[in-house]
């Protein structure tokens, strides 16, 4: 590399010297295949039933292994192909990088995440990658199912679709005992020992922000950027498509996402290096060349010795088949020159005979006269004289004699037949040597002509150089016109909506078309067509392709050439960098540059049509963070998201400074080499000058997330935060299906009522109330974490009499409304009732009974304490009034149960008979006993389905309780189907 | 079936094959009677879809809360809106006050109060970043090849750099003007 200067890369014609080959070619990445990983049980040998699984189920890479090791056992692309091969009749299922190694799987393989977002849409793939990761994982699953806690990591707000189908597809399909979800960069953040600081997480599928206060995350105060290393890559694609149109190799999406990797970096000053990225200086270095794999189109190369070979051979014949008409040539003029003596010695002979005898002589050789045989001697002496001259090969240049035409001048009468024929042959002989000689004097005088324009061109020019040179520029000018036109013209025709096209094929059709708008009479066929020349131009204007235009083009640059040579010679304002060849040429194009960087490129050349050159684009892509308005992106970059958050919405925060000191980077887009100093720079330019800045990367962006929630899983702090079956199939993945009811009860404007809401788990408890506080801020509601058992129900019922919210309030309604479903083939039903996570669970068949019977039993005797010493004992006959209503949310399964429910229905049907004996006891005493039986499922929302009938509304059926509890006694209703109107009888 | 990787023929390809299904697999720990529920995969326009209308719901309720509870203006302050940046401003509230309607106040003041207690529920859609204001978003590049872009062709609407990316615009066809388009998400969608 010679040239560090601008000056000294230039030649004195102002073009760029081609620069030297590129020091290296990169080539495509092989399909990321990593063979075959074979099952490691070792894990699950040391693990006990309390160990978790940690899932880090991101979307680029799911991550599994034990909490208990140091980094997850083993990675794979959550991919699946799952297919019936006809042939072998058999159903084939890969997963992970295993489908690389076979075509058809490749071909067939879906992600389970949507492109382009976190969430997982596609759930028969999910369940293939857990599948495999239990399967190496080596679960034994004696047990029927995964006997073993699972962690596993989710978007930052994760849908409630998507956590609600993974708790499905965990508790339901596996079995899992417990499962717990967390977010992975959080985990990250943890794992480096993070305790208030800002997570920057740019990912596979997206950017988050996140600020975190004390070890808990600000989740309100969570940003999400939708761009991450999938849509880098993506972008990357639709760049290169777009940059190399019939670009015949494929890049695949591994492909893109390793060039992105391996190629890209972010810029620290972005608008002033993309403008100097095209410049000469250096583009050997900045422009990075990938080869595609092509096949070189052989052109079989014959050696000189060969060529030389075979010019000889043909040569040998040519020499042979001139010897052969040289032979024939002299066996020819042998015969001639024997006739000529013949002929000769005839002559002779002929002098002293009388006239009879020569005439009779004359004739046996067909000869009319003597005259005849005179020139039969003459013209074969010529031509001998010729073919001697021809083969000896002196060409003794025949004087030329002028050829005389006597008998023009004679007139017709004085000739007779035979002179008037060779008068006609004299006449047309004499035409022709006539009108060969009027072309010499026109060719002479043509001569003449050109050598005189030259001469006053000369002249011109010598007098006055300024208008000559002018005119040549004119000239000059007018073909470059010409030219452009025509390129134009090209294109214009390839655009079928053209101007030029639509006049093609118009013409065309006239030509196709038979009548010109006239009716031709009979015998009038003839349109005349081509009489004119300029007729057949048309033909030319439909003509497209190679042959058509090459000549006139041709022949318009040797015209250029021509001015431009007498310019240079001529013109001192012109030099060589004026040429048009010098300021078309590829050195100084900046879309030569943009394509093919510094290097020529040979559109004949199969390696140069599979080549791909990444300049701009390395720092184009990456750049999308920064600004994602590049790439259409309508959001803040991550600069102007996190000084958001630093400056305007963390403003009052205490821990604003100890913030400050702790940007944190994880995920594996932030691992682009200068996107740390970028955001330094950056937010030091955006915040308050004096304020501290910290920036540090996670130790290893990429695997700290799941080494965080491993870490995490073994602590047995954790064990709170786990969902456990139990808790899954009692209460299902909506918690808060009570919230509407309770929302209606406690509304001023419809109940008015204090609730208190008892629950099993105090988290989700908290949440329904913080948003139902959040909805009617009014209204008085507690809540209080319980489960079914005696004692615990008890005791509630006692706290809740001492709640200052419920002091001196009297107990109206009370509402039993657990979910309960258990669905198993009676004969693997277990009888024992037993602990599963500190909780009793509904597992078993009496586990079942104890819990919802049970509970039943316990609550509507703590209720009627309650309603008793409430409103005291009189009852209605002794003038008491109503003391209140007992509710039991029942199903149709008290009524009738289909199979394989065995525990459920034995439960609802006792509570319906509860609920029907108490009825019995408690009405005459003022208590109102209600078993509904909710056909169909409620659910927390107001949408399409209920406006259509197929799911009630939780608001709904609040309204119906609250409608319950007023009846007066009067009229008491005890049963009550409750149906969304398109739920089936 | 053709293999992929290198060093491998027919029938070592089909043992690799073989080797890597794991649909002949036993897997123990699947519940085998459980079915999947119908139409599970759902696209995420649905899901979102879904999960706004349901946050909605929730929303217009707490309209209806507006219209039939009307509250004296500073009650919720007193519930704990007090220290939220936004509505420190008082005076500003009660002039607005009298331009709006009861019902969106309340809304308005449910939502705040409710910000007091940690903010309204953070979902999927609402932690999205919002459009930025930065001026550096209005910076424009060179649809072609990424440079500025101070020129914008009326006829196509590509940005370019100068005239030789003109003259290389004005060849593009109509697909590849919106390819380059849609690279900047400055496409014409139909719908």
């Amino acid at each position: 590399m010679v040239h560090s200067t601008p000056d000294e890369g230039s030649l004195p014609s102002g073009r760029n010297s081609p620069k030297p080959q590129p020091a290296r070619i990169w080539s495509l990445s092989e399909p990321p295949f990593e063979g075959v990983r074979p099952v490691d049980s070792q894990g699950y040998r040391q693990s006990t039933p309390d160990t978790a699984i940690v899932i880090d189920n991101g979307s680029s890479t799911v991550r599994a292994g034990w909490s208990f090791d140091p980094t997850p056992r083993f990675s794979l692309p959550p991919l699946m192909a799952r297919y019936r091969d006809r042939k072998l009749n058999r159903t084939f299922m890969f997963c992970g990088s295993d489908i690389y190694a076979d075509g058809t799987a490749r071909g067939q393989a879906k992600n389970a995440y949507e492109p382009g977002s976190n969430i997982v849409n596609n759930w028969d793939v999910m369940e293939g990658v857990l599948d495999y990761v239990f399967i190496k994982l080596g679960i034994d699953g004696s047990a029927g199912r995964i006997d073993r806690p699972v962690v596993m990591t989710e978007p930052v707000a994760n849908l409630g679709y998507a956590r609600k189908t993974m708790s499905e597809i965990l508790f339901e399909l596996y079995g899992a005992p417990s499962v717990a979800y967390g977010i992975d960069s959080l985990f990250s953040y943890n794992y480096n020992g993070g305790r208030n600081g800002l997570v920057i997480s740019s990912s596979y599928m997206s950017t988050h922000v996140i600020p975190v206060a004390e070890r808990k995350p600000m989740l309100s105060h969570a940003t999400r950027l939708n761009w991450g290393r999938f849509q880098s890559a993506e972008y990357l694609q639709r760049l290169l498509r777009l940059k190399y149109p019939s670009f015949p190799g494929k890049i695949s999406d591994t492909q893109a996402e390793d060039l992105v990797r391996e190629h890209c970096y972010i810029s620290q000053d972005y608008e002033s290096e993309i403008n100097r990225y095209l410049d000469w200086t250096g583009l050997e270095d900045r422009d990075h060349v990938i080869q595609c794999p092509f096949t070189e189109q052989l052109v079989v190369q014959k050696s000189e010795e060969e060529l030389a070979r075979a010019a000889e051979k043909r040569k040998e014949g040519g020499r042979r088949l001139q010897e052969q008409a040289a032979k024939m040539r002299l066996e020819k003029l042998i015969r001639k020159e024997q006739e000529l003596e013949y002929y000769k010695s005839l002559q002779e002979g002929l002098v002293d005979l009388p006239k009879k005898e020569v005439k009779r002589r004359l004739d046996a050789d067909d000869f009319d006269d003597e005259g005849q045989l005179d020139r039969r001697i003459k013209d074969m002496e010529k031509s001998i004289r010729k073919a001697r001259n021809k083969d000896v090969g002196d060409a003794v240049e025949e004087e030329v004699e002028i050829p005389t035409f006597p008998l023009l001048d004679v007139p017709d009468e004085q000739l007779d037949e035979e002179g008037l024929r060779q008068k006609r042959g004299q006449r047309l002989m004499k035409s022709n040597y006539d009108a060969r000689a009027r072309a010499k004097a026109e060719k002479e005088r043509e001569k003449a002509r050109i050598a005189e324009e030259e001469r006053l061109d000369n002249e011109r020019r010598e007098t006055d150089l300024s208008g000559w040179v002018e005119e040549r520029r004119i000239a000059r000018q007018a073909i470059i016109q010409k030219i452009k036109d025509r390129e134009r013209l090209k294109a214009d025709l390839g655009n079928r909506k053209s101007l030029a096209n639509q006049s093609r094929m118009k013409a065309i059709a006239n030509l196709a078309s038979d009548d010109k708008g006239k009716k031709r009479r009979r015998g009038g066929d003839d349109d005349n067509f081509g009489a004119d020349d300029a007729d057949w131009g048309v033909y030319r204007t439909i003509a497209t392709g190679e042959q058509s235009d090459e000549e006139e083009e041709e022949d318009l640059s040797a015209n250029l050439k021509n001015i431009e040579a007498q310019l240079l010679k001529h013109d001192p304002n012109f030099t060589e960098q004026s040429t048009r060849e010098a300021q078309t040429d590829w050195t100084k194009s900046l879309m030569h540059a943009f394509l093919h960087g510094p290097w020529p490129f040979d559109p004949e050349s199969q390696r140069d049509l599979h080549q791909v050159h990444l300049n701009v684009e390395r720092i184009r892509v990456p750049e999308v963070v920064f600004q994602p308005s590049i790439a259409g992106i309508d959001q803040a970059g991550i600069v102007e998201i996190a000084a958001g958050i630093l400056t305007e919405r963390l403003a009052d925060s205490p821990h604003r400074t100890e913030i400050l000191k702790d940007i944190f980077l994880t995920g594996g887009n932030t691992l682009f080499q200068g996107f740390e100093e970028r955001l330094r720079n950056e937010l030091r330019a955006v915040l308050p000058a004096d304020s501290p800045l910290g920036i540090r990367r996670a130790k290893d962006p990429r695997l700290d997330a799941w080494r965080g929630a491993a870490r995490w899983a073994s602590q047995p702090a954790s064990r709170n935060a786990f969902i456990t079956r139990a808790d899954f199939e009692e209460k299902g993945h909506d918690y808060i299906k009570g919230a509407g009811i309770a929302r209606i009860l406690s509304h001023p404007s419809h109940g008015n009522l204090a609730v208190a809401l008892l629950a099993r788990r105090p988290e989700p408890l908290n949440d329904l109330l913080k948003s139902l506080r959040s909805t009617s801020p009014d209204t008085v509601l507690e809540a209080f974490p319980t489960d079914t058992s005696p004692e615990s129900l008890k005791k509630t019922f006692a706290d809740i009499q001492q709640h200052e919210s419920f002091k001196d309030l009297k107990l109206q309604l009370a509402i039993y409304s657990i979910k309960h479903s258990s669905k198993k083939p009676f004969m693997e039903e277990t009888y024992e009732s037993r602990e599963l996570m500190g909780f009793s669970t509904m597992q078993d068949f009496t586990g079942s009974l104890e819990t919802y019977v049970g509970g039943a039993f316990t609550f509507a005797q703590e209720s009627l304490k309650c309603f008793f010493a409430d409103h005291g004992e009189t009852t209605l006959q002794e003038g008491g009034s109503k003391k209140g209503t007992i509710i039991f949310t029942g199903t149709l399964g008290a009524l009738r149960c289909s199979a394989q429910f065995a525990a459920y229905g034995a439960g609802r049907a006792s509570v319906r008979q509860l609920a029907q004996t108490l009825a019995r006891e408690m009405s005459e005493k003022g208590i109102h006993v209600v078993h509904t039986i909710a056909n169909g499922s409620i659910v927390d929302e107001n949408g399409e389905d209920q406006k259509q009938g197929k799911k009630m509304s939780a608001e709904a059926v609040g309204k119906t309780y609250l409608w319950l509890s007023e009846q007066e006694p009067c009229l008491w209703t005890h049963e009550l189907d409750l149906r969304p109107a398109c739920e089936k009888f | 079936m053709a293999p992929i990787t290198q060093a491998s023929d027919d029938s070592n390809h089909q043992a690799l094959l073989d080797k890597l299904d794991i649909y002949a697999v036993r897997k123990p720990w699947r519940t085998p009677h459980w079915k999947p529920p119908q139409r599970r995969n759902k696209n995420v326009k649905q899901i979102i879809a879904e999960a706004s209308r349901k946050e909605a719901s929730v929303m217009a309720t707490q309209n209806n809360s507006g219209t039939s509870t009307p509250l004296p203006a500073n009650s919720s302050m007193a519930t704990g809106g007090l220290a939220t940046p936004v509505n420190g401003a008082d005076g500003n509230l009660n002039i607005a006050q009298a331009a709006q309607n009861l019902s969106t106040l309340v809304l308005e003041k449910n939502l705040r109060s409710a910000g007091a207690s940690g903010g309204p529920a953070v979902t999927y859609t609402n932690i999205e970043s919002a459009p930025s204001l930065h001026p550096s978003s209005q910076k424009r590049y060179c649809d072609i090849t990424g440079l500025s872009a101070p020129y914008t062709d009326p006829k196509s609407r590509l940005r370019y750099h100068n005239k030789e990316v003109f003259a290389a615009i004005r060849t593009l066809g109509q697909a590849a003007t919106e390819g380059y388009l849609a690279a900047r998400g400055a496409h014409t969608v139909l719908k």
